[in-house]
């Protein structure tokens, strides 16, 4: 489902055009960053948490060149989906 | 490494407060967003919002685990898990603290490395014919053991002359794998195969020839009994290098060149070291030997005088050429001030001297380049009996110093500490 799929299906849900779901879902994800820089991860009942992690560094092999490379360490947004989610998603793609 | 968790009802106030909605409102829209994406989810699809990332439903392959309390091995089912790859665009805000930094890379280590890696493939090839012919070897030095010195001497040419030989065939192995990095392995082992060939054939020539001078050499000088001995040892030694297929001899060859290998290794590990200590070194010998310091400083020190005599139209009045030309009219100001001798009256700080504690890092603490100790020695000096001996406890002033005195951007000023500083150094000696 991409980005124009996943408005639409919102905005028939909450009732809204188009451009508001827009706005409102780009102020939530900006609220949402907010939180996440100042470190705190935020949970979803039902669906998962979301938390910033750090990426240790670490020393790749470039494939192409062969050079050894150490790459510094990064935070990343983590994803946990929580186990509700994620028998769901089991049970029914399973049985499919 | 997370402070807080926020639950959804913290963000929905909080959403509702930036986005100005009733907290009704705000609940539902982010409860109807959650929904949409799980229903994509559930249908497996991924889901893709812009600014934010892709949701997408992965199947995790049945692998093999071991049951930590048992210690049996079991098979975990596949699953499906919830990936979450974020947008480029969140990534980059995330990562901010560290978005400064860089892939490093990693040379050195790298070449010496792949050298290990290419050199370690083909030795497990012949890791299997190293047993059999260790087993060979100890036959023939438990007899070589046996009476006769001159044949024990004689073996130990033979062993001498090995490695030698060894050590170029070595270093042409060592160059080749560089050069065609692409199926190593095959190569390799085909040229290794060669070389031994050659090595071997060589060897054997040897031994024959040494066998036959010892064989004249003894037979000459030694009794009959010793005689017979060596005749069965002759026989034994000759009809082992001819009988042995090459192989036999082939992992004697490998562990020297293991050998070899790890010392390749050590050497690419010590010029960095070596280069190291001879830096320490030169730098040590040009703080604690004052005629090199003298000597470094007068050739750094040319470039100045140079430089602002061109600046300068040179001076009708030479009455001292050496004047002249170290210090021209311009900075003569900053020269009265070398010259003149430093009344140390007003202080800015007071340090207590702790073991560990140098005039040179308070130098540069308070004054922005080490090299302006010599000041501070100079305001200490009835406590301080040398600068390179500063007793515990001893509390120092540090002294209010002119700013044209430590300009550290000025190399004049520089030159003029470093010359006060040789000055007390030699005079402490």
């Amino acid at each position: 489902m991409n980005y124009k799929d996943f408005i639409q299906k919102v905005s028939t849900q909450t009732a809204l055009t188009k451009e508001e779901t827009e706005k409102l879902l780009e102020t939530a994800i900006n609220v949402f960053l907010e939180q996440l820089t100042e470190n705190k991860s935020i949970g979803i009942q039902g669906f998962g948490t979301f938390e910033l992690r750090k990426k240790e560094e670490r020393i790749i092999v470039h494939p192409a060149t062969k050079k050894r490379l150490l790459m510094p360490p990064k935070l990343t947004v983590h994803f946990k989906s929580s186990n509700v989610l994620k028998e769901k998603l089991n049970n029914q793609l399973k049985n499919e | 490494m997370n402070n807080e968790k926020l639950s959804l009802q913290e963000f929905i106030d909080l959403f509702a407060q930036k986005a100005n909605l009733k907290n009704k409102t705000a609940e539902d829209f982010i409860k109807n967003i959650v929904l949409v994406i799980e229903e994509a989810l559930l249908k497996g699809e991924s889901v893709k919002i812009k600014n934010f990332g892709v949701f997408k439903p992965q199947w995790i392959e049945p692998r093999k685990s071991v049951d930590v309390n048992s210690g049996k091995e079991i098979i975990l089912p596949g699953s499906y898990k919830i990936g979450f790859v974020p947008d480029e665009n969140l990534q980059n805000i995330v990562n901010e603290p560290f978005s400064y930094l860089e892939a490093v890379e990693l040379d050195i280590i790298d070449s010496s490395e792949k050298k290990e890696e290419e050199t370690l493939e083909p030795l497990k090839i012949f890791s299997e014919q190293a047993d059999e012919i260790k087993s060979i070897i100890a036959e023939i030095q438990s007899m070589s053991a046996h009476p006769d010195v001159k044949i024990s001497e004689s073996k130990e040419k033979q062993e001498k002359i090995i490695p030698t030989e060894n050590e170029d065939k070595k270093s042409e192995i060592f160059l080749e794998p560089e050069i065609n990095n692409t199926d190593i392995v095959e190569n390799e082992s085909l040229k290794h195969l060669n070389d031994i060939e050659n090595i071997t054939s060589e060897n054997v020539s040897e031994e024959k020839q040494e066998e036959k001078n010892n064989e004249i050499f003894d037979k000459k000088s030694n009794h009959q009994k010793e005689d017979d001995f060596l005749e069965e040892f002759d026989e034994d030694t000759k009809s082992e290098p001819i009988g042995i297929p090459f192989q036999a001899y082939v992992p004697s060859e490998e562990y020297e060149f293991h050998e070899n290998t790890e010392k390749k290794r050590y050497s690419w590990v010590w010029i960095p070291v070596v280069l190291m200590l001879l830096l320490g070194g030169a730098g040590a010998l040009y703080y604690f030997y004052p005629p090199v310091k003298n000597f470094v400083n007068l050739k750094m020190t040319k470039k100045s005088p140079i430089l602002t005599e061109r600046s300068l139209p040179s001076p009708a009045a030479l009455t001292d050429t050496i004047q002249q030309q170290r210090q021209p009219e311009k900075v003569d100001s900053l020269q009265i001030l070398f010259d003149t001798p430093r009344a140390y009256s007003e202080f800015i700080a007071k340090e207590r001297i702790r073991s560990g504690s140098r005039l040179a890092r308070m130098a540069k603490r308070y004054y922005g380049a080490s090299e302006f100790w010599v000041y501070i020695y100079e305001a200490n000096r009835d406590k301080i009996p040398s600068p390179n001996d500063v007793p515990v406890g001893t509390l120092i002033k540090i002294p209010k110093l002119d700013p044209r005195l430590i300009d550290v951007s000025n190399p004049r000023c520089m030159e003029k500490a470093k010359e006060l500083s040789d000055l007390y150094l030699s005079l402490s000696k």
